[in-house]
């Protein structure tokens, strides 16, 4: 492979494009921390981690070690990259033994009608983001998960009861890449018939739609799928033609 | 971006032919062989064009037309149903179904496809869409019910039942799209995967060597124990190679037989040794061309024909055969004049689309077809996609995003011009690359060879 005719310098260690953002250009002094940036020829390997305590997931099958490196000078987690990823819940702030919740005192009555809407019993959340979805390319890899006590082997986002009394429940598995698709409607008479709908569980988000049929389908920067749901007529022959071809068969065409 | 360059439109091509009526009143019988989605989608494009004669659609397998791509990747990781299996028309296809049965041979002469159980099927038009078979691994025992190879329903569900059954290990044998995302699949689903392929990167043949090294990287990271550039030199299958050792006929489902041995074991020719529960050969495919041996038509790596996917015969085309779909070979004349076989799916159901219009409107009048090569793999929940013949590039480079965040674009090039684009988790930067094929990186028109730049030099 010859070096590139188009892009950026190659990094040293992976021998693709660097990333653009270097900030110790931009931060003269600023000492990018272990795993930013170009791997340095004399870096080493963090020890595979042992099991961390103080950080778990409540899984039936019993604590999972998160398996992120620690940093040697600061004790702390080595998260690289930049906090954009899955997120995942590390710590259960309602372990039982472990908190003990404070006696409701009455506050100020409010009379009806006032005031907002009760929101429910908060349920508090502690977020971690996942450093095997943030970098795979760190050292010393992803965390491996035995097979056999992290079944699916993804990521599972935990919600605790509010008493944490209960099991924890399980939220269904998010996906990787950002909400489905939201619906749009173009700017027709009301009354039309809705003819299109894209099924959001099924949507991956290929944008095969979108070469198809670019006036009805456009997935967005935001990582959503808009779409007509009313096109119009001259434009039906090529929304079937993006439904025919949709990798996932998400899209449904009415026909009357 | 340069204004984008697409191919007429079929109808407007068919239009402008002005031939439309007295072409679509031409045949009486259209003959479609096989029932993948390259037949369905050609018989489903003969009813919109308004085509009233007989349909005869014939299948192998004893199902109507369905997508095979969810059983390499949602059903086996758990995640799909059977339902997603369906594939709607648009139109009624009121066809007649030879379910259950595979043509036997073909006479372009007497216009005759003779079935497998004898019966003859005259036709005035003819879509050869049989699609493609999988390879054969020599040595593997196939018959095993521990060693599969994944290509239809039948062994999607063979393979799931294996992995209800208690499989914890499956090895997978080849390094194509179909090992990748069988392995990618059953990761996620917690198994133990080792995948043996024959180079040393995974998906070399698609993507090239810098992706695929890529490619190598998610799956070992995700926990995929790879054993790269080698082959299997011997297997043991608890019931093919020693049935005295699984005497019970398998009632005992699980992981051991009697002994404890594993069911599969399979030795490469480095002296590994891999033992599991069950083995997909996945190491690409072949033509299913068995019915046109003795047809006189050339069907050597497909059946070849010509850019409006009508066959060559000695004289020319012949305007009653047309084919399409993974078994066809026919030149994209978007890259070259190079007869070459595309397995995309979304190839396929517009090679057949435009095999029917092609049927219709004759080899004189039909537009050739020239599709842009898409596919898709999801893999470890990373979305990899293509556009092009990356296949063909001689050069590549990263030109948006990074590895690092695993979302990036790859651009290939063939003498500097745009062949091909891949993109990792980055669908929508792809669409750009679309419209760059055949021009260079900056988005110009390269000068054709031989011209010089005035003032070069």
């Amino acid at each position: 492979m010859t070096s590139p005719t188009f892009g950026e310098p190659e990094d040293a260690w992976t021998g693709f494009p660097a990333p653009r953002a270097d900030f110790s250009e931009a931060l003269p002094g600023y000492a990018l921390p272990p795993g930013f940036g170009v791997r340095p020829p004399d870096a080493v390997d963090h020890p595979a981690p042992g099991p961390d305590p103080t950080t778990w997931v409540g899984h039936p099958s019993g604590p999972i070690s998160l398996g992120s490196p620690l940093d040697p000078s600061t004790g702390h987690e080595v998260l690289d990259g930049i906090v954009d990823g899955v997120l995942r819940e590390v710590t259960n702030p309602f372990a039982p033994g472990s908190f003990t919740p404070e006696p409701l005192t009455p506050g100020p009555s409010i009379p009806p009608g006032f005031g907002p809407a009760d929101p429910g019993p908060a349920v508090p959340r502690a977020y971690v983001a996942d450093p095997n979805q943030l970098d795979p390319y760190r050292p010393g890899g992803p965390p491996v998960v035995p097979a056999q006590s992290d079944p699916a082997g993804v990521v599972l986002p935990v919600v605790y009861p509010g008493d944490g009394s209960g099991p924890p429940i399980y939220a269904p598995v998010q996906r990787a890449y950002g909400p489905g698709p939201y619906t749009r409607r173009s700017p027709r008479a009301p009354g039309t018939r809705r003819t299109v709908s894209v099924d959001n569980n099924r949507c991956h988000l290929y944008a095969i739609c979108q070469m198809e049929a670019p006036a009805s389908f456009e997935v967005g920067r935001d990582g959503r799928l808009r779409y007509d749901m009313a096109p119009p007529t001259d434009r039906l022959g090529e929304v079937r033609q993006a439904a025919r071809l949709c990798p996932m068969q998400a899209i449904k065409v009415r026909e009357d | 971006m340069p204004a984008q360059r697409r191919a007429p439109a079929l109808s407007t091509s068919l239009s402008r032919a002005r031939v439309t009526r007295r072409a679509l009143a031409r045949p009486k019988t259209v003959v479609i062989v096989g029932a993948g989605i390259a037949g369905f989608r050609a018989a489903e494009r003969l009813r919109e064009r308004e085509f009233d004669g007989r349909i005869v659609i014939v299948g192998e397998e004893p199902h109507k037309p369905y997508n095979r791509t969810p059983l390499s990747k949602q059903l086996l990781a758990g995640t799909g149903r059977l339902d997603d299996l369906r594939l709607t028309s648009y139109r009624r296809l009121d066809a007649i179904w030879r379910l259950g049965t595979r043509a036997a041979s073909v006479d372009p002469a007497r216009r005759t496809v003779t079935l497998a159980d004898g019966e003859d099927l005259h036709y005035d038009g003819l879509v050869a869409a049989t699609g493609v078979a999988p390879r054969f691994l020599a040595g593997s025992p196939m018959s095993s019910r521990y060693v599969w190879a994944l290509r239809d329903l039948r062994d999607g569900r063979a393979v799931g039942r294996r992995v209800h059954a208690g499989a914890r290990h499956v090895v997978v044998v080849g390094s194509g799209f179909i090992g990748c995302e069988v392995a990618a699949s059953l990761r996620t689903r917690g198994l133990q995967v080792s995948l043996v392929g024959r180079g040393d990167f995974l998906l070399g043949g698609a993507v090239g060597r810098m992706v695929g090294e890529v490619v190598t990287d998610l799956h070992h990271h995700h926990g995929v124990q790879l054993c790269l550039g080698r082959r299997p030199v011997a297997w043991d299958t608890a019931d093919v190679s020693d049935p005295a050792r699984y005497r019970d006929g398998g009632a005992r489902r699980g992981r051991a037989g009697r002994r404890g041995a594993a069911p599969v074991r399979i030795l490469l020719d480095d002296g590994t040794q891999i033992s599991a529960d069950l083995a997909v050969v996945a190491i690409g495919a072949v033509p299913a061309i068995d019915w046109l041996r003795g047809s006189g038509l050339d069907h050597s790596d497909g059946l070849l024909t010509g850019p409006t996917t009508h066959a060559l015969g000695p004289g020319g085309p012949i305007d009653s055969i047309v084919a399409a779909g993974d078994m066809a070979r026919w030149p994209n004349l978007m890259f070259d004049a190079t007869p070459r076989r595309v397995e995309h799916w979304i190839t396929a159901a517009e090679h057949g689309q435009a095999a029917a219009d092609a049927l219709l409107l004759g080899p004189y009048a039909a537009p050739p077809f020239m599709p842009l090569p898409r596919f898709w793999t999801e893999q470890h929940h990373v979305r990899i996609q293509s556009v092009g013949r990356p296949a063909l590039a001689d050069d590549c480079a990263i030109t948006e995003g990074s590895v690092r965040t695993m979302s990036f674009v790859a651009c290939y090039t063939r003498a500097g011009v745009v062949v091909g684009a891949v993109s990792f988790n980055a669908s929508r930067e792809l669409l750009d690359y679309a419209n760059l094929i055949g021009l260079s990186p900056s988005g110009e028109v390269p000068a054709p060879a031989g011209t010089v730049a005035i003032g070069a030099g």
